[in-house]
């Protein structure tokens, strides 16, 4: 008999991986956009 | 987090290759190997970390201070800390000796393997830790002493009885791990303004990641010695994973923050961007898969990361 054995993340593990990835993708924008800003600000003061 | 006064703070960290492995030698060959008088001094004060309280005291000496360089008072300021932060690695060695023994990264220090005798280690611990407040008190500021003393204090009667008591131990641990560049600061400044408490939660927030990942490394062996680590309630890692995510997405915004608020020049929002990327990453990828690899990379990330964010703090500082 073949058993099934589940193999990597379960869809509840997937779906929380998914969410902190997003949220640290909501953060590199956001700090990106901050640098841009202090940038600028250097720049035309 | 077994440092005190100390970033970096790695002495857990040994790479576990590189742990006391003496047991196969024979006893001749082990003998042939015993460390020196000097060695197990050193080891006793944890030196190689306390060298690493210098730098970030140093820098926070130099960020904090504003025109020519006073030399004499930066010199007072380390060797004072570097002093204290020595006394407090012995006596931590001192109070901590029997559970050293039970654990294998630990068990061949000076202390339970009867190279040195406990009453030796006390008087070192005690003479230093004084010599050290001594010496920033008459020499740099008194509350650079003060500071020094709460360092001591909360790591040898706060932190290290609540490693046998609660996982939180951690956060405990990392308040006199994040002193040292304070002091610094609060000698140049005269005082602790923002700027000061800026770089205190700066190391603060560093240390979690940093310590997550050698607490799950070494998770067999703390909870063997009776220490309550977060990683040994944690069987499949994902609690640690997810702190350690949080903990380096607080530490990637503080280290941005001095660009943020005109105490360096915005370049060093650059490179702080780009590290705490770099962190927040080995830190996600951990949570992905909480496994030893990760967990080692996260640590070696951890340490380069700090040096390289300090020293762009150095170069990009204002005045």
């Amino acid at each position: 008999m073949n058993a099934v054995r589940p193999v990597g993340p379960t869809p509840e593990q997937r779906k929380a991986n998914r969410r902190v990835a997003l949220i640290i993708f909501a953060f590199a924008v956001l700090l990106m956009t901050l640098v841009l800003w202090l940038m600028i600000r250097a720049k035309y003061p | 987090m077994k440092t005190a006064l100390s970033i970096g703070l790695s002495e857990e960290a040994q790479p576990a290759e590189s742990a006391p492995m003496s047991d196969g030698l024979p006893s001749e060959s082990r003998r042939a190997e015993s460390p020196s008088l000097a060695a197990d001094v050193m080891d006793l004060v944890k030196l190689r970390l306390s060298l690493l309280v210098v730098f970030t005291t140093w820098l926070g000496f130099y960020l904090g201070w504003q025109g020519p360089m006073n030399w004499l008072l930066m010199f007072h300021t380390v060797f004072g800390t570097v002093l204290a932060a020595c006394g407090a690695g012995a006596l931590n060695q001192y109070l901590e000796r029997e559970h050293d023994a039970r654990m294998r990264r630990t068990r061949e220090r000076p202390l339970p393997s009867s190279r040195l005798t406990p009453d030796t280690a006390l008087i070192i611990g005690v003479a230093l830790s004084i010599a050290g407040l001594l010496e920033l008190a008459a020499f740099a500021s008194l509350l650079a002493a003060v500071l020094a003393a709460a360092t001591i204090v909360t790591y040898l009667f706060c932190y290290t009885p609540l490693k046998r008591r609660t996982s939180l131990n951690t956060l405990v641990g990392a308040i006199p791990g994040a002193i040292p560049p304070l002091i610094g600061w609060a000698v140049a400044t005269d005082g602790i303004n923002f700027g000061g408490w800026l770089l205190f939660m700066l190391m603060f927030a560093w240390q979690m990641p940093h310590f997550l990942a050698i607490a799950w490394m070494y998770r067999d062996d703390y909870a063997q010695a009776g220490f309550v680590m977060l990683p040994g309630n944690d069987a499949d890692g994902s609690s640690t994973g997810r702190q350690a995510v949080n903990y380096t997405l607080i530490t990637w915004v503080l280290g941005m923050a001095p660009a943020m608020f005109g105490l360096t020049a915005p370049w060093h929002a650059v490179s702080a961007l780009l590290l705490g990327a770099w962190f927040a990453l080995a830190a996600f990828r951990f949570h992905l898969e909480p496994v030893q690899a990760r967990a080692r990379t996260l640590f070696l990330v951890s340490i380069v990361y700090l040096p390289l964010l300090l020293a762009s703090l150095a170069i990009f500082k204002r005045g």
